[in-house]
């Protein structure tokens, strides 16, 4: 056990104890990294604070639930987290009738853009990557937001997903494939531009990125 | 590596993912979030305060029943 999960235990056994400083200590530790699982997952920073908030209050009420035998205080934050985030994709897949969809939340605020030129494409980079990854079927969008993005060891991404760490590698491994394929640069279509009607449709003006930022998200979430 | 990609293709990813996690790094929680965090907090401490009062209250009463 290193020190740091060590501390979140003993925070966790502090709150079992009515310890107001030691909820708010575990909310500064962890709130940061469980927000950007909630964006990565959500797309969404209502989505994402709403499921922070649900996280805590979870452990605020049971905090009997943590068991240190099974795992460290991150892999269950983290795994309520996810738990949470699947119940809001299964209601909206229930309400709506169809999966969370990308919402116009912006990583970067283009009006803070000082330099239009090379940081605009970095910004666009930035939100076609973002969208790739929201596309992702819920499974391997989880893998790449644990190991990836928040770069957690394999060991912990298995702990919070419940399955062993060979299949987090070939999620990973498979998502990463897929990422690869939507991330490609498009192929100019020689014949397609030969019979491009002169009549321009909606959205025909967009570049490559601006269109895959309009696509809704296709990905399964349930 | 992963299947179906070679070095460059993964190199390439890698660096994109990069950038990806580097822009979500700067979220922070908004102050809206701290505040509905903190109000949760201070109300589940005064409970859990009310809830030891209550505990020591009962266990001194049946002390005080059973002295009598």
């Amino acid at each position: 056990m290193t020190a740091l999960t060590a501390e979140d235990a003993e925070l966790v056994s502090r709150l079992r104890r009515g310890d107001a400083a030691a909820a708010r200590e575990l909310y500064q530790r962890h709130g940061a990294a469980l927000l950007r699982f909630g964006l990565a997952m959500s797309n969404s920073r209502q989505t994402a604070e709403d499921i922070v908030h649900d996280t805590f209050i979870e452990i605020l009420k049971h905090p009997i639930r943590f068991d240190p035998s099974r795992g460290s205080v991150v892999a269950y934050l983290f795994g309520i987290a996810r738990h949470r985030m699947s119940r809001i994709a299964r209601i909206s897949m229930r309400d709506s009738g169809k999966p969370l969809e990308l919402s116009e939340h912006e990583l970067v605020d283009l009006d803070d853009l000082t330099d239009a030129g090379d940081e605009l494409d970095r910004v666009r980079d930035i939100e076609r990557v973002r969208t790739a990854v929201f596309e992702l079927p819920r499974a391997h969008r989880e893998v790449v937001a644990l190991c990836d993005l928040e770069e957690l060891p394999y060991a912990t991404a298995a702990s919070i997903l419940g399955v062993p760490i060979g299949t987090v590698r070939s999620r990973l491994s498979r998502a990463r494939a897929l990422l690869a394929t939507r991330l490609a640069p498009a192929e100019p279509n020689i014949e397609d531009d030969e019979e491009e009607p002169a009549v321009s449709r909606p959205g025909e003006e967009l570049g490559v990125d601006e269109a895959a930022l309009s696509l809704s998200c296709r990905g399964s979430l349930t | 590596m992963s299947m179906d990609m070679n070095e460059s293709q993964d190199r390439a990813l890698t660096r994109a993912l990069d950038e990806y996690s580097e822009a979500l790094r700067a979220e922070r929680p908004s102050a809206e979030l701290d505040l509905r965090l903190e109000a949760a907090i201070t109300s589940w401490a005064a409970a859990q305060r009310s809830q030891r009062c209550g505990v020591v209250l009962c266990r001194g009463s049946w002390q005080l029943l059973l002295w009598l």
